[in-house]
């Protein structure tokens, strides 16, 4: 199996729309949930594309005969002043979990990131007790930065939120 | 502009203050002198470009005037007075409904080298928002300050702010890098 990144395209917007719309999924990406229409995922997609700011990929996994968009990576507030910027990333097909496809689109990512825009530093925000995520992004140089104790709610209880980071000369 | 609003609709108190401070909804007239702060100490705000006028007013007019009349505002600002004299500006930022969580911002008028009048203004500004943050029902309040001078955080520190997060390397003024701390206070 091939991992990919690649432009959205606006047809998928479908798959935004039922992921965007998962309470569980919502919760581990500490995205506020709300349940989208396709419409509102397509603004969504459209207005990702548009923003100077941001580098909004779809993760395909591709074998000799289908390709299968399974989740989004993101790079936002790219600040080419400061040369960082933040990466956000999930696995939206739950069979597409735990086998390898979120490492690949890891190190996809931090390429744009660092080879193609240049960066110096890549973070990202991850629930503490997310500890599959904080692994899979300690296993690609990433450090912890600190913690924000109790910034995010879910099920009515407070949790802490882990500040990572990826310097580009850490980066293999 | 012909009326530019004076009261927060999400805030039962408009102003608040602790001895001679006082933080009252911003005012329209406080606009200039804000906007020649900001360009003043511009290496330390996140802003790339000096403001002008016209965008100032634009600013104050589409932008600030609006969270006026929301219920829940994304902020929320204050001009900031010591003996009813304009000192400063600033209040909740990023304010988060739902995490009830909140950025603290503050910029005080340009002057560098009294230390003592931004230790005793930042320490009297930080118990005034608090009051604010408990009085929209904040469970935690937080800022970003940039490790260029450390005697910035000391009215933080005196008030049991704790640092959370230290960002390596995360700001560049001047060609050299600085670290971006995370100062926090549950409530």
């Amino acid at each position: 199996m091939i991992v990919t990144l690649e432009d959205i395209e606006i047809h998928e917007a479908n798959k935004i729309s039922k992921w965007k719309s998962d309470p569980k999924l919502s919760k581990i990406i500490m995205s506020s949930f709300k349940k989208t229409s396709v419409n509102e995922a397509k603004r969504w997609i459209k207005e990702c594309n548009k923003d100077k700011n941001q580098i909004l990929k779809g993760i395909y996994c591709k074998n000799d005969e289908t390709s299968k968009f399974v989740g989004v990576a993101r790079l936002m507030f790219i600040n080419y002043s400061n040369l960082n910027a933040e990466f956000g990333i999930y696995i939206g097909e739950n069979e597409n979990h735990n086998i390898g496809v979120g490492k690949k689109a890891v190190k996809l990512t931090l390429d744009i990131g660092f080879k193609m825009l240049k960066l110096n530093k890549i973070y990202l925000r991850v629930l503490e007790d997310n500890k599959k995520a904080v692994n899979l992004f300690l296993k690609n140089n990433f450090i912890i930065e600190g913690c924000l104790k109790e910034h995010y709610i879910s099920n009515g209880i407070f949790k802490n939120t882990l500040y990572m980071a990826v310097f580009k000369e850490d980066f293999k | 502009m012909k009326s530019f609003p004076t009261k927060y609709q999400c805030l039962k108190q408009q102003v608040f203050e602790f001895q001679n401070f006082k933080i009252t909804p911003i005012r329209y007239k406080d606009r200039y002198e804000i906007m020649n702060w900001r360009n003043d100490q511009i290496s330390v705000l996140r802003q790339d470009n000096l403001l002008t006028q016209i965008e100032q007013d634009l600013y104050f007019e589409s932008t600030i005037a609006k969270e006026f009349d929301l219920e829940k505002p994304n902020q929320i600002l204050f001009s900031f007075f010591k003996k009813n004299k304009l000192i400063g500006y600033g209040g909740l930022v990023h304010i988060d409904w739902i995490n009830q969580n909140a950025e603290i911002s503050f910029l005080l008028k340009t002057d560098f080298n009294n230390l003592e009048f931004y230790t005793q203004s930042f320490t009297a500004f930080l118990k005034l928002i608090e009051k604010l943050a408990f009085n929209i029902n904040m469970h935690k309040i937080y800022t970003y300050g940039y490790r260029t001078n450390e005697y910035r955080f000391s009215p933080l520190i005196n008030s049991f702010f704790e640092k959370e997060v230290e960002l390596k390397n995360h700001k560049k003024i001047n060609n050299n890098w600085f670290d971006v701390l995370i100062y926090s206070k549950l409530l």
